[in-house]
């Protein structure tokens, strides 16, 4: 169980992501306790018995174990990134993220022209989706990829790609202007290369965000995350 | 062909079987091939395979050839600590007696370009690996939606 909790966790690399505390209980760690899986632990009183510490050992293993199920741990919100913007569907409508209010949104950048990660990406991410929508809860989250190739990634290209992931992706593109402006907002770095020559590509961060119902990002996660840990992380924002 | 003509006589094992078959060509072994499958719309795909040198001499890999893609090249994606991922071109692989390369999502792979057809995920695709010094290495690699 506390695998399970934790797998992915390691390849997080971003400051956004809860830090997690060690149990505050000294010297009463039972062995064969990381310090990271006990997490719920709460903090003892000052005049903690001593002597009961050593009994204590096998509940505090519980609880660490528990932990991973409930409760879990809120996760914070990031408010270095983010923000509301308007770009253009795939369907060539005008797509404002305040729209989404009431959803969970998982977002991410790329561009269709590229064929190892961005594919990759959206099908892990159309997965989390699909075990969402299993779980009855499809309404409520909403996938967008955000292109930072409007030259190729036109909304007309985009309605030929991105339906055939079948998660209700939502393509988006725009100006280059637009497109730039919205990828600041969320930190996120992309400089083509070759360009000028037919067949160029792009420098990008890879960073897949969770917003929650607000609009607000609680969560980054690399491109090759774990596909239960983003679906329960979303769970938790319902 | 051999190999295909049995494994489709093995149900059920199908898709395991060939995403696992080896190809080997004395020295070469060529294992865990397969192709991405991306929308029809899409341009390009990506290749995947480990490569083994079972021989007693150094090779290099230099690219690969289809009928499918007008152009196939070998690529590697770099990520930096900071999530910048990156594409850059790879002249050529040298494997020294031993040695395996392994070509995997987010890593190196095999970028088929001008791809006038995409094929469908249950498909098979002939890709032929060309070296400098050894004769191409030819496998049937299976399209499939998600990683075997």
């Amino acid at each position: 169980m506390g695998a399970d909790c934790t797998a992915g966790e390691g390849k997080l690399r971003t400051p956004t992501v809860a830090k997690r505390r060690t149990a505050p209980l000294g010297g009463a760690r039972p062995a064969g306790v990381s310090s990271g899986a006990a997490v719920m632990i709460p903090e003892p009183p000052m005049t903690f018995p001593r002597a009961l510490a050593g009994r204590l050992g096998p509940l505090v293993l519980l609880l660490a174990l528990a932990g991973c199920a409930e409760p879990r741990e809120e996760l914070p919100v990031n408010t270095r990134l983010g923000g509301d913007f308007t770009l253009t569907d795939h369907n060539g409508g005008a797509f404002r993220l305040a729209d989404q209010r009431g959803r969970v949104v998982l977002m991410f950048f790329g561009y269709t022209h590229c064929p190892d990660i961005c594919p990759a990406t959206l099908a892990r991410v159309s997965q989390v989706y699909r075990n969402l929508r299993d779980a009855g809860d499809a309404d409520r989250v909403q996938p967008l990829f955000i292109t930072f190739d409007p030259a190729r990634d036109t909304p007309e290209h985009l309605r030929e790609y991105v339906p055939w992931f079948k998660a209700n992706v939502i393509g988006l593109t725009g100006g280059e202007a637009e497109i730039r402006a919205v990828a600041e907002q969320y930190g996120v770095v992309f400089l083509k290369s070759g360009e000028g020559e037919p067949e160029y590509d792009f420098t990008h961060s890879d960073y897949v965000y969770l917003l929650d119902q607000q609009g607000r990002v609680r969560k980054l996660y690399p491109s090759d995350f774990n596909i239960d840990e983003v679906t329960d992380d979303v769970q938790s924002l319902l | 062909m051999m190999y295909k003509a049995f494994f489709n006589g093995v149900a059920g094992a199908a898709l395991l079987a060939l995403a696992g078959a080896a190809s080997a060509d004395g020295d070469l072994v060529l294992e865990k091939a397969w192709l991405r499958a991306v929308p029809p719309v899409s341009p390009t795909m990506a290749g995947y395979f480990t490569l083994r040198n079972d021989g007693d001499r150094a090779v290099e890999l230099k690219g690969a050839k289809t009928d499918i893609a007008g152009m196939a090249m070998l690529h590697d994606t770099e990520t930096t600590d900071d999530g910048q991922a990156r594409m850059v071109h790879l002249s050529g692989i040298t494997l020294e007696p031993g040695d395996q390369a392994t070509f995997a999502p987010g890593g190196k792979h095999l970028m088929l370009m001008k791809v006038a057809e995409i094929p469908e995920a249950g498909e098979q695709v002939e890709i032929c690996l060309t070296f400098s010094d050894h004769d191409d290495l030819c496998a049937d690699f299976p399209v499939l939606r998600d990683a075997p």
